[in-house]
């Protein structure tokens, strides 16, 4: 007989009681009145087939007789009370007498209420129903707390499950933000946080853009070894990415030895010229410092420098599948034409750079220069150093 | 009964107020992966694998192979760009990074960089290519043919663009260069600076190449000999090929 469905808090007519008796006559009367008011009643004759109908049928009262042969009430009683699948079925002592010391007994061993014998009809169905009510309440209370440890295990699975979710995604986002360090740290904040409107969307600004390079960096590249080329050019970015960060330039892109440098884009900067004249500056004091460590070694390599300010249309070029981020317009040409020209130790500015920063710097006009892809001449000026 | 209530509900809050916490972290992370893979369209696909694997983090672990570099770039775009409208310029880029583009994945090439009008392909690395010489050839003969289309179309715009290529191979150290806050994977090596200025040197519609190049790729083109030229940066002068079309298979 499997366990029966309870509709929480309510006392069914149909609840069933577990009579224990090993007088027929006594049992025998209990099962008509009990019957009559609509229980459904099981019967036990002694301790031993209580305690085994109990385990079997999960009744929801039971009516204990106290005096019995060998297990008496008071030893099936606790024994029952001792039970965790009966522990909180009600037990209602039976006994011949109110015999204050069988009841004292039977309270200790887990008795929940008596009756005395005769049975008044009355008495009986009050208490019976009075139990079956505290025995409807623990049931709800312990279905209840059943589909909450249901839910709860549930819950704990789909924990563990989120729980691994969010370590694989760590990783993958470890992953992932490796890509970062490939790209200026304001273009890839742009890239990575812009809005719904693309940060690289082509815009017209006017920039300051810097192009640097090695002077016989190609020479030295053919003859020396790829180590020492290497290691001469990890240094080299090195000091030159320092000077470049610190004067919040971005690296539009290397090109072997060369580099080119914006002010004024990705994020807007003031002063860009100013910015731009003063890292060079400090960009060719650097590199003069490593061409005499480098002069040591045998390689003759100095850096030039070219720096032109002007609008230029700015965004991601490219195709769907391989974008870039770069610069449109005759600026990053002519600066790259004045490295182009620049000798070792040399900066040369455009007009337009040079009457931005004029106040800052000390300045020789160098004249007209005829340069590759430009229909007109151009006046630059070679940069001696900052004023002051 | 009251404190098995109590236990079990208490459970029950502490797991689901866990659970939203979970659930929250999981999406504020696929927001962020996804936020942090845009910047996958900026670099070339096997790069960016590359880059994703943790392979080439180490600015020092370089590695030497032999490439075929191949830099194209167009005739009059810097007086072009100079004079034309910005949405003119961008739009007429746009056709030709698109139309270079597929034949840069059609033959297995790798760009390394855009440098305006400037294209700068890689072959051999880091995709390992079988015949990257003539897999290079083969493209840039193609690009050839296709951005010949575009520039009559520009031409009738009133735009004169020509396209130029210059191709070089020989062996370079290849892997992250730069700094600290800006890194990039790049090819070092004369090869490279060969390729450019070949390039430079290319006169509308030519496809120069190196003699080294040359000697790796007669049997499949045809191609004339230029002589010698002085490229600025080279100690010696070089040979160079113009390669005027791809014998039939």
């Amino acid at each position: 007989m499997g366990r029966r469905e309870y509709t929480p808090g309510v006392v069914r007519s149909s609840a069933r009681i577990l009579v224990v008796d090993d007088t027929p006559a006594n049992v025998r009367m209990l099962e008509t009145l009990l019957r009559r008011d609509g229980y459904e009643v099981v019967v036990a004759r002694d301790g031993e087939e209580a305690l085994s109908a109990a385990r079997e049928t999960q009744p929801d009262l039971i009516l204990l007789d106290i005096m019995m042969p060998k297990i008496d009430g008071i030893e099936v009683c606790r024994r029952l009370k001792a039970d965790p699948a009966l522990g909180f079925t009600p037990i209602i002592m039976v006994t011949a007498m109110a015999d204050a010391k069988d009841l004292v007994a039977g309270f200790e061993a887990g008795g929940d209420d008596y009756l005395t014998k005769p049975v008044d009809r009355q008495a009986l169905a009050t208490r019976v129903k009075s139990m079956l009510r505290i025995k409807a309440l623990h049931d709800t209370v312990q279905q209840q707390a059943e589909r909450l440890e249901a839910q709860s295990a549930e819950l704990a699975r789909w924990n563990v499950s989120l729980e691994e979710r969010v370590a694989q995604q760590l990783a993958e986002l470890e992953k992932v933000g490796r890509l970062k360090r490939f790209f200026s740290p304001q273009l890839a904040e742009l890239i990575v946080n812009g809005g719904a409107d693309d940060p690289l969307k082509s815009h017209r600004r006017e920039v300051t853009v810097v192009f640097l390079d090695l002077r016989g960096f190609t020479a030295f590249a053919e003859v020396a070894e790829p180590e020492e080329v290497m290691a001469v050019l990890h240094e080299y970015h090195a000091r030159m990415g320092e000077l470049i960060l610190a004067h919040q330039g971005t690296l539009e892109r290397f090109t072997g030895d060369g580099m080119m440098i914006f002010f004024n884009d990705p994020v807007p900067v003031p002063n860009p010229g100013e910015r731009a004249l003063r890292m060079t500056v400090a960009m060719r004091d650097r590199a003069e410092e490593l061409a005499a460590r480098w002069r040591k070694l045998g390689y003759e390599l100095r850096a030039g420098i070219g720096v032109a300010q002007g609008f230029a249309t700015i965004g991601a070029i490219g195709f769907e599948g391989r974008l870039d981020y770069g610069a449109i317009g005759t600026v990053t040409n002519l600066a790259a034409r004045l490295c182009g020209e620049a000798q070792g130790g040399q900066i040369l500015i455009s007009q337009r750079v040079h009457t931005a920063v004029a106040e800052l710097v000390d300045a020789e006009p160098i004249g007209e220069l005829n340069l590759s892809g430009f229909h007109r001449t151009v006046t630059a000026f070679n940069v001696r150093g900052l004023k002051g | 009964m009251k404190s098995l209530q109590e236990r079990v509900l208490h459970q029950a809050e502490e797991l689901s107020a866990w659970n939203s916490r979970l659930e929250e972290r999981v999406r504020e992370q696929v927001a962020q992966i996804e936020r942090l893979s845009r910047l996958k369209r900026f670099v070339s696909p096997k790069i960016g694998e590359l880059i994703l694997a943790g392979d080439v983090e180490d600015p020092l672990q370089t590695h030497r192979r032999e490439i075929t570099v191949v830099f194209t770039d167009l005739r009059g775009f810097t007086a072009f760009s100079d004079s034309a409208e910005p949405e003119e310029v961008m739009s007429v880029l746009r056709d030709y990074h698109g139309t270079l583009g597929r034949a840069v994945v059609a033959h297995a090439g790798t760009i390394e960089h855009f440098a305006g009008d400037g294209v700068m392909i890689l072959f051999n690395d880091p995709l390992a290519v079988a015949e990257h010489e003539f897999a290079a050839i083969r493209m840039a003969v193609d690009m050839r043919t296709e951005v010949t289309k575009l520039a009559a179309d520009w031409s009738r715009r009133g735009h004169d663009l020509a396209f130029g290529v210059g191709v070089a191979n020989g062996f370079a150290t290849l892997g992250t260069i730069g700094f600290e806050g800006r890194r990039d994977y790049g090819a070092i090596g004369p090869v490279c600076n060969l390729a450019a200025r070949l390039c430079s040197e290319a006169k509308a519609g030519q496809i120069l190449v190196s003699k080294r190049m040359h000697g790796r790729i007669e049997q499949h083109v045809v191609a004339e000999p230029l002589g010698e030229l002085a490229l600025k940066g080279f100690h010696r002068n070089v040979q160079a090929f113009n390669v005027t079309g791809l014998k039939p298979a």
